[in-house]
């Protein structure tokens, strides 16, 4: 019964860390793959916004704030994970050569973060050993 | 489509003195904040916020026996949060699913 506070996965892609850069950032690739329009201003602080055309659901718009632009090795922004809910989450490409291309790993962390209105920096310390506390909890009531 | 995200529940969660007070009405089964009072380094009426907190989120439930409230554990929320985390991590797979279809038909780039 743990709940994580993030989403890990890594794959092998077949073609070198350019081109699956360009995929993560070139706006029209990005498009092909996430299932919104996106649109991005490729830089640190930079913004990236995720259109919905309404075809797969309610149509609207998804503002995130690039935090790292690294390329070909990194590339992060943070953003609403998805239209129903207000925390905000960090979601973090990471591209290494591989022999057969490119390993790219990503992570989206911080579900269980404090929603910005009561986000401080005492808070903020605060908040990381959630994961393990809430671990353990889990541990005692599966034995129980 | 997904169903509503528990910001409740991680909310509740995000703050250590609340977390400690789940984990001890789930260590104790029903307790009150006077017994949990005694267990803690804060005053009951702190007690009694979090507490209140917790139940916003449906993570303990209070019921009146007598004089006090007694609170219990209410496991579902956590288990409906993981779930929820589940269902964004499925929607990666996709993308990364369509990622990956993406690079493959991509022609290689000439300079």
């Amino acid at each position: 019964m743990e709940v994580p506070d993030s989403i890990e996965r890594e794959l092998i892609l077949p073609v070198p860390p350019a081109r699956v850069w360009a995929a993560l950032t070139r706006p029209d690739q990005l498009s092909a793959w996430f299932g919104t329009r996106a649109t991005i201003d490729l830089r640190p602080g930079g913004e990236v916004v995720f259109t919905w055309d309404g075809s797969t659901g309610p149509s609207g718009t998804n503002h995130g704030v690039i935090e790292a632009v690294e390329p070909p090795n990194r590339f992060a922004f943070r953003w609403q994970s998805s239209r129903d809910t207000a925390q905000m989450t960090l979601v973090e490409f990471t591209l290494q050569p591989h022999p057969e291309g490119t390993r790219l790993r990503l992570v989206e962390s911080g579900f269980a973060s404090l929603p910005p209105e009561l986000r401080d920096g005492c808070h903020e310390s605060n908040t990381r050993g959630w994961q393990r506390e809430l671990g353990e909890l889990a541990q005692y009531l599966a034995v129980r | 489509m997904m169903r509503e995200a528990p910001d409740a529940v991680f909310t509740a969660l995000a703050d250590p003195t609340r977390r400690r007070v789940l984990r001890l009405v789930a260590e104790r089964g029903p307790t009150s904040a006077t017994l949990l009072e005694r267990e803690m380094p804060v005053t009951r009426q702190a007690i009694v916020k979090h507490l209140v907190v917790l139940s916003r989120a449906g993570l303990v439930t209070g019921q009146r026996t007598g004089q006090e409230v007694r609170y219990g554990l209410v496991r579902e929320p956590l288990d409906e949060a993981s779930e929820w985390i589940a269902e964004v991590g499925s929607r990666w797979d996709e993308r990364l699913a369509r990622l990956r279809q993406v690079v493959l038909d991509q022609k290689p780039e000439r300079s």
